[in-house]
């Protein structure tokens, strides 16, 4: 009877093992996988979406999706592009629901530790601030593309793969969203670089 | 008109950026200014991800472990799957519903002239007891059915 779980008065066949048979990748590689991609996927929702507890439900979310949906072989490369891709829409799904933009990013002033300009915190939580006002001019495509363009290092074609756009648009809209946020992070009158 | 031409140092900006050594660029900086607003845009996305990764590191920030997600993936995989080898049981437990209310709707139509004939031997109390038993094996039935939605 172990090939049996009960459901109500119904018996189901191995539904634990059909489960899990649907998972995309055994359990050895979604832990490394995870330990890999977790991170910088936390940090790319939480930046998108500017609440960390929706960045908390949507990392679960997107590797759920993830271990479900059907892949092309492929490496690490290739998944973590998949990973972000269904991030992102889960994002813009997200976004089309609530019908408004993503709320400003809560900087928790008093989680960071020292608050003296002088210090290294202090300076974070003030080039936090500048990007923070700075980013809610960009439009959400542009924030996507500038973080995985300049923080994950991510090509164009993976841009587009996770953007859902044509790999020879990526250069110009990259360019613009550059120069837009560069324009108003200059506005603020912060010198960073 | 945008230009949508680039510098072809900005490769080196970046790496320059990666590795803190931007001293080397000064000059370029100040007379390119794709080449300065790259450094600046990226300077701040980069410090804000370092933040970001520095808060998870310190715990100030939560994330499940792989094995919580993936126990918690397996679990609702499971009840999906679930839900979908029921899909055929509920269509045909609903299919049995409707054919026996089907059934017992003709039966009392083909039984309806002997069943008034009968009743008017009956005395009104035996029809009451009759037809509240009825309605109570209806009612039970159709709970029975409905409960477990």
């Amino acid at each position: 009877m172990s090939d049996f779980v009960t459901t109500g008065n119904v018996f189901v066949p191995a539904l634990e093992q059909a489960a899990e048979e649907t998972f995309q990748m055994d359990e050895a590689r979604f832990h490394a996988f995870y330990e890999r991609t977790s991170r910088p996927l936390w940090a790319y929702l939480s930046r998108l979406t500017g609440d960390r507890t929706a960045a908390d439900d949507l990392v679960q979310e997107s590797f759920y999706r993830l271990l479900r949906v059907k892949l092309p072989d492929g490496g690490d490369a290739m998944l973590k592009s998949y990973l972000f891709r269904i991030a992102t829409n889960l994002v813009r799904d997200e976004w089309r629901k609530r019908k408004t933009q993503p709320p400003a990013l809560e900087l928790e002033p008093e989680r960071i530790e020292g608050r003296n300009p002088e210090s290294r915190h202090g300076e974070q939580h003030e080039s936090r601030a500048v990007l923070e006002h700075a980013m809610q001019s960009l439009k959400p495509r542009e924030r996507e593309m500038l973080w995985l363009a300049y923080v994950e290092g991510s090509s164009h074609q993976e841009i587009s793969q996770v953007c859902g756009l044509k790999t020879a648009s990526i250069r110009p809209l990259l360019l613009r969203a550059r120069r837009k946020l560069a324009g108003v992070l200059r506005g603020k009158k912060v010198a960073h670089a | 008109m945008l230009n949508n031409n680039t510098c072809p140092r900005e490769q080196e900006v970046l790496d320059a950026l990666q590795s803190g050594r931007m001293e080397p660029l000064r000059e370029h900086l100040t007379a390119c200014t794709d080449c300065a607003d790259l450094a600046l845009v990226a300077g701040f996305l980069r410090n804000e991800s370092e933040i970001v990764q520095e808060e998870l590191s310190r715990g100030n920030a939560h994330l499940p472990s792989a094995s919580f997600v993936w126990w918690k993936s397996k679990l609702r995989a499971k009840r999906e799957t679930q839900e979908q080898a029921m899909v055929p049981l509920r269509i045909a437990e609903k299919a049995a519903l409707g054919a026996g209310g089907l059934a017992a709707a003709a039966t009392a139509w083909w039984f309806w002239p002997s069943a008034t004939q009968a009743t008017a031997l009956l005395s009104p109390s035996m029809v009451l007891l009759a037809g509240t038993a009825a309605v109570c094996v209806m009612g039970f039935a159709l709970y029975a059915v409905f409960a477990k939605e």
